[in-house]
């Protein structure tokens, strides 16, 4: 859990909620209880009129169980025993919604329809004005502090799927490898941003000073765009490769590149370019005092 | 010359070439008197046949270093000398390239072994 989220005594804090807000809860909970099965049965019939009830619960079985679990949820609920355990089942929710995919729209929706059919049964209760006007604002307050647990574990959930994903995006994006002694090949596949040329740039630069690479291949026909930000990018590659010692050149370059690099007044200076690999491969073997000879 | 006061980067002479091993961070004052000693140090040895700078030693070069060790190199070419500089390490090269260090005309090489051979124009130079 992310180290910003606050205990359940900062969340009673932090909502407002008192020690009379509980007792109202807790008072509240026999008639609220009696009444749930009806209340979720309407809820089910709202629900059923979205489409999200098909995606979601059309077994019957998960149905059942999901139902179970709403029963609990609203007794915890009523139990308004605000404590860590609590807080951790209210996560779970979240963590639960964000790993099937269930989106926050319809969970708030859902939160807020069981929220008016609360408001409605405490129409029915005989008690004065004033005491059910303090119980409304305790279910209030309750019911959005859950919310705001249940939303921010949700997110969580959601931004560690981002991080990992790019974390193995960055992992794959650069297999700088050796293809001969002292001749490394890079072919680049996709976009090239500013963050993705700098790692292409300190792995390489370490793969040269591991193999003690003199050429380097960067590959570039399997990148879609290159304008100028691009072509700065390799340039910049291009200068750090040479003060390894270490030749770079740049092979793959379509003819659309090559006429975007010149009309956009790029100066590529004493860069080498190919079109293709086997012209790269063979200034790199001529640097390398080698030949590909055919048998 | 003699002067009491040396900058503590040595220069050593091996086949020919004048290594000079840069070790501690760099200072101003350091560079200049070095800068004085290998001048003179070239100027004096009417066989030198190219000279190396062994970077290995540097964790980190800032714009300014790098631009005084520039300024050496360019020093040193209008005596009529060569410049190769070795041992980058690949922090180094990486900030060096974000600092948007001018590099153009600098011959580098990764180790002394191929400084040497570019020295003795076994490589061929780009």
């Amino acid at each position: 859990m992310d180290e910003f989220s606050r205990n359940a005594q900062q969340l009673c804090e932090l909502y407002g909620i008192t020690p009379e807000d509980t007792e109202f809860i807790q008072k509240l909970k026999d008639i609220a209880l009696a009444g749930l099965p009806d209340m979720v049965d309407s809820w089910y019939v709202w629900l059923k009129s979205t489409p999200e009830f098909y995606e979601f619960f059309s077994d019957p079985s998960t149905l059942e169980r999901v139902q179970k679990m709403q029963f609990s949820f609203w007794e915890q609920f009523f139990t308004a025993n605000i404590d860590g355990s609590y807080i951790e089942s209210r996560r779970k929710v979240g963590e639960v919604h964000a790993r099937i995919g269930l989106s926050q729209e319809i969970y708030l929706a859902g939160v807020d329809h069981f929220l008016s059919l609360f408001v409605d049964m405490l129409s029915t209760i005989d008690w004065s004005q004033q005491d059910l006007n303090k119980a409304r604002r305790a279910l209030n307050k309750m019911v959005h502090m859950d919310m705001t647990i249940i939303v921010q574990s949700y997110e969580s959930i959601v931004n560690q799927k981002i991080t990992a994903q790019s974390k193995t995006l960055m992992a794959m994006s650069t297999p700088v490898t050796q293809i001969w002694e002292g001749l490394l090949l890079l072919p680049v596949v996709g976009l090239i941003d500013s963050r993705r040329a700098q790692d292409i740039m300190d792995n390489t630069l370490t793969q040269i000073s591991t193999n003690h690479a003199q050429s380097f291949i960067l590959d570039i026909s399997g990148v879609a765009v290159v304008d100028t930000a691009v072509a700065n990018h390799l340039i910049k590659i291009t200068k750090a490769t040479k003060l390894m010692g270490c030749e770079c050149i740049i092979s793959g370059l379509s003819p659309a590149v090559a006429q975007t690099i010149v009309e956009l007044g790029i100066d590529v200076g004493t860069i080498k370019t190919t079109a293709n690999l086997r012209a790269a491969i063979e200034i790199a073997f001529d640097k390398l005092n080698m030949k590909i000879i055919k048998q | 010359m003699e002067n009491w006061v040396k900058s503590s980067i040595p220069l050593q002479l091996h086949k020919g070439c004048v290594i000079a091993s840069f070790q501690l961070d760099l200072e101003e004052e350091q560079l200049k008197l070095f800068r004085q000693e290998l001048l003179n140090f070239i100027v004096k040895h009417d066989k030198v046949r190219g000279i190396i700078f062994d970077l290995s030693g540097l964790e980190i070069i800032d714009l300014i270093d790098f631009n005084r060790i520039r300024n050496i190199i360019d020093m040193i070419k209008l005596t009529g000398y060569k410049t190769i500089i070795s041992g980058l390490k690949p922090s180094v090269v990486s900030s060096l390239i974000l600092l948007d260090a001018d590099i153009d005309g600098l011959i580098a090489t990764l180790s002394l072994d191929e400084a040497f051979l570019i020295v003795d124009k076994k490589v061929k130079l780009s």
